[in-house]
Formats: structure tokens, C-alpha cells, sequence
């Protein structure tokens, strides 16, 4: 009789807590899902940011050659923006490695990490074409004269 | 454009993921004005005769090399690859540009170049005579 009632007890408990564990455990599924979702898409949009950031900075690094009779202390400016443009890269390059290494390997987020990777291809493609333009084309005697050619045409 | 640039084209054009350089190509040179077309990396300083680097904004992340001679209202594509893949390159070094100078100097010299019309999409490359 005793059995009998603890039996009844029993399930009644296991009744009430069935429902709550089933609840509870799906609950706590979708918000962790939840939150792991909200979370890549907080880090795509951080990295499309940057991705805007850079392409908008880089527009501006590719007019600098445009410019004409460049003066000494334009040219100190200019090495200037060369320095910090390649310690700004050497920043972005560990975000991308990191970037890389911990989401992109694991199908996270590929094609933001991939623009990314772009963005600062061409950020470092526009600045080292800068320091060739004013640094290196001047002394390049042989380059100059193919371009005086080319406009002679 | 030289002979180098068409057989490029070619190149790229068989391999699954680069077959959508025509498109690309077409897209970004075609019904432009100079203006338009003058963005990139000016690699040679020259407003007059700029030699351009582009990466043409699309997944396929070609680099492209064209020469604009603003006086004459030309414009030569040089070259194009892309940045990663077996047929990729990092980019073209100051000697190669250089080289690539030279034969397109030589071309438009001799007369040695293709025009590049769009035909319902596809490119059509004609010997200019």
C-alpha cells in the first residue's frame, strides 16, 4: 500500500517535472541558438563595416598620384600617411588572421572575412602604389621615358 | 588591346570560376565615360597617359591593368588575373608593368591590337586593321 502510494507520488512529481524539462531544455536550445545567431550576425556586421570603412579610406589613398606639382612639404605629408597607412595594415592583418583562424575555418561568416581580405589587398595595393608614384617613379628613368612616349603618341 | 590581353581573356574564360570575366569586363569598361573609367590605382603618375590598376567589385576579384591616352579618347586593356586560384597572381611586379609598357607601346605602334566589341554579352575581339 505504502509502494502504492509513492508510486502515485512519484509520478505525479515526474508528471509535473516532464513538462518543465521538456520546456526548459527547449527553451534554453533555441535561446543559446538565439544567441549564437545574434552573435555572428553582430560579428558580419562589424566586419562589413570595416570592409566599408576600408573601401572609403582607399578611394582616398588612390587620388593622392592624381595630384600634380607635389611640393616638398606635400611629399613629407604624404610619407607620412605611408607610415601609418602600413602600421594600420599590420592591425588589420592580425584581425584577419584571427578572423581566419577562429570563424572563417569553421564556415563563420566566409564571405565577410573574404571582402575583408579584399579590402585590405586593395588598402595596401593603393598605399604601396602611392610610395612607388612619389618615392621610387622619379629615379625610374626608364619607366618615365616608356610614359613620354605613350603621351607622345 | 595587344594580342597578350585576348589570349589571357581566353585563358581565364576556360576555368569554371573565372567564366565570369566577360560579364565583369563588359559591366565595368563598357557604356562609361573617362571619367568613369579613370579610378584605380594610378600606377605611372601621368594624368595625361594614366596606367590604371582596378580590381573590377565583384566575387570574381579580377585585377585588370588598362591604359587610357585622354587625348585620343583611347582606352587599351593591358591585362587581367586574379588575386587567388591556380591561374592567380598577387600582382604584377614594377618590372613586369614595366615590360607590359613596352609591348603595348610597340602594339599601338605597329598597329598590332584587337578591338573589343559586345555582341549579346559575349566579347568579340577583331583584329584592328
Amino acid at each position: 500500500m505504502t509502494s502504492t502510494l509513492s508510486t502515485t507520488r512519484l509520478n505525479d512529481i515526474v508528471s509535473d517535472f516532464r513538462t518543465i524539462s521538456y520546456t526548459e531544455k527547449k527553451m534554453s536550445y533555441e535561446d543559446s541558438v538565439n544567441r549564437f545567431l545574434d552573435a555572428i550576425n553582430s560579428v558580419k556586421k562589424r566586419i562589413e563595416e570595416k570592409v566599408f570603412n576600408l573601401k572609403k579610406i582607399t578611394a582616398q589613398i588612390q587620388t593622392i598620384p592624381w595630384f600634380e606639382n607635389v611640393q616638398i612639404e606635400e611629399l613629407i605629408i604624404i610619407n607620412e600617411l605611408i607610415v601609418l597607412s602600413k602600421d594600420v595594415k599590420i592591425s588589420l592583418s592580425k584581425q584577419y588572421i584571427f578572423l581566419n583562424n577562429k570563424l572563417k575555418i569553421k564556415g563563420i561568416a566566409k564571405d565577410e572575412i573574404k571582402k575583408f581580405k579584399l579590402a585590405i589587398d586593395d588598402f595596401t595595393g593603393a598605399y604601396e602604389n602611392v610610395e612607388f608614384v612619389f618615392f621610387e617613379l622619379p629615379h625610374d628613368k626608364e619607366f618615365n621615358e616608356i610614359t613620354q612616349k605613350l603621351a607622345n603618341l | 588591346m595587344p594580342r597578350r590581353f585576348q589570349n589571357r581573356n581566353e585563358k581565364l574564360k576556360k576555368k569554371r570560376q573565372h567564366n565570369s570575366i566577360e560579364k565583369e569586363i563588359i559591366e565595368y569598361f563598357f557604356n562609361k565615360n573617362i571619367s568613369e573609367l579613370t579610378t584605380g590605382d594610378l600606377i605611372n603618375g601621368s594624368t595625361e597617359t594614366p596606367l590604371l590598376k582596378k580590381r573590377l567589385d565583384s566575387s570574381g576579384g579580377f585585377r585588370i591593368y588598362f591604359l587610357v591616352l585622354i587625348k585620343s579618347n583611347n582606352l587599351y586593356l593591358m591585362f587581367v588575373h586574379r588575386k587567388t586560384t591556380s591561374l592567380g597572381l598577387s600582382s604584377l611586379s614594377k618590372e613586369e608593368i614595366k615590360m607590359l609598357c613596352k609591348k603595348v607601346l610597340s602594339s599601338i605602334e605597329l598597329g598590332n591590337l584587337y578591338v573589343l566589341t559586345v555582341l549579346d554579352n559575349p566579347l568579340i575581339f577583331k583584329k584592328n586593321n
